[in-house]
């Protein structure tokens, strides 16, 4: 038989889940958009490489040490460069 | 105090080196401490004055140092420092084929303009207490590159700034939404732009400086006259002081005709011996040096 102070820690555990999950929701959307707006960033300094207008050479060679996650990120779209709209079907509430 | 920074720039061949020699040499005459500066690739400075390159500032004479860096040697160490960061940020270095996309910039044509940035930046931050920088310019084409890049790379910069504020936003938001906390680490894109758009000020800064003017230095000839017309329009254009038109090897006898499109012309005859050497160049601005000096 649960005691008292075992069911409220059941209970304070199932909160804390459900305002984990909750918050997870809450930002699934802004952080589509953070990872789009590092993926555009990407490309603005290091279009070059992918055929786009690129800024002055030394803007893009000054950032590059410093943009290994976006580099990464950059590399990560280009294998769903054929599935386009997957990632966007599964952030967006589309059904 | 702060040094005055004089230009000559103009079409290839039409003798911003001498002109810029003599400036320097008539200043440095007259007791003011000066440097004389090259930032062509092709230099000559050193012809003139009868020394070997000198690629430490090299003294002349009292108040009077040359100096002819190697621009492609400057853009050479910009990029060895810059793969050597990358070496060690990149742990994925081989496989992301980094080497291969590093040797593609190494040839991108905007580096040239870049070293003479930096050299620029170097030059009046260390040599800020001469009382004249005087600064021999590259054919017209790199020169204008130069002038222009620190508008056109703070367009860049600006661009990314606002960009990069925007993505620290939504990063400081999931952090504090995710993890009940609002600190979000330093940012060091954003530091790297920050400090990159502060350079490129103080750079424009420099240029627009009072007492600071780019000469235009022509010939008796339609095509430097075009260019020179070419280069002021783009002056005029970034808002940098533009300073005279000087007609070099000029026939005094013909005159000048008047040109609405570039600055108040300012006639130096061709000189009748050669102009290398002090002695020589002294020689010529005792006979016209004193509105060269004035400008």
């Amino acid at each position: 038989m649960m005691t008292l102070s075992q069911a409220f820690e059941k209970l304070r555990e199932s909160l804390s889940t459900l305002d984990e999950m909750q918050r997870r929701r809450a930002v699934d959307m802004v952080q589509w958009e953070y990872d789009e707006l590092r993926h555009v960033f990407a490309l603005l300094v290091l279009g070059n490489a992918v055929g786009l207008p690129a800024p002055p050479a030394e803007i893009g060679l000054g950032l590059l040490p410093d943009m290994e996650e976006e580099l990464l990120l950059m590399l990560d779209r280009l294998e769903l460069a054929h599935s386009p709209l997957s990632k966007l079907y599964s952030s967006l509430p589309v059904d | 105090m702060t040094a005055r920074l004089v230009f000559f720039a103009g079409k290839g061949g039409v003798g911003k080196s001498t002109l810029a020699a003599l400036f320097a040499l008539g200043h440095a005459e007259r007791g003011r401490d000066v440097l004389l500066l090259s930032l062509d690739p092709a230099h000559n400075l050193g012809d003139i004055f009868g020394q070997e390159q000198t690629v430490q500032p090299a003294e002349v004479r009292a108040g009077l140092q040359i100096y002819e860096p190697d621009i492609q040697d400057i853009s050479r160490h910009y990029l060895r420092d810059i793969e050597e960061q990358l070496r060690a940020s990149y742990r994925y270095l081989t496989s992301i084929n980094i080497d291969r996309y590093f040797s593609v910039l190494r040839h991108s044509p905007g580096l040239d303009e870049y070293a003479m940035s930096l050299l620029f930046r170097t030059t009046i931050s260390r040599y800020g207490g001469k009382d004249i920088i005087v600064f021999d310019m590259p054919p017209t084409a790199l020169a204008l590159r130069f002038f222009a890049a620190p508008s056109v790379s703070t367009i860049w910069i600006e661009q990314l700034i606002a960009l990069r504020s925007i993505i620290l936003e939504r990063k400081e938001m999931i952090t504090r939404v995710t993890l009940a906390s609002s600190t979000v680490e330093t940012d060091k894109i954003l530091q790297r732009l920050e400090r990159e758009r502060t350079l490129y000020a103080g750079q424009t800064e420099a240029l627009q400086r009072e007492g600071s003017a780019i000469h235009i230095v022509i010939n008796p000839d339609e095509l430097s006259r075009q260019e020179g017309r070419r280069i002021g329009r783009e002056l005029t254009a970034l808002n940098l002081p533009l300073g005279r038109s000087m007609l070099n090897k000029a026939d005094v006898t013909a005159g000048m005709d008047f040109d609405e499109e570039l600055p108040a012309p300012l006639l130096l005859p061709r000189s009748a011996f050669e102009l290398t050497g002090i002695e020589a160049l002294h020689r010529y601005l005792e006979m016209h040096g004193a509105a060269l000096l004035a400008s």
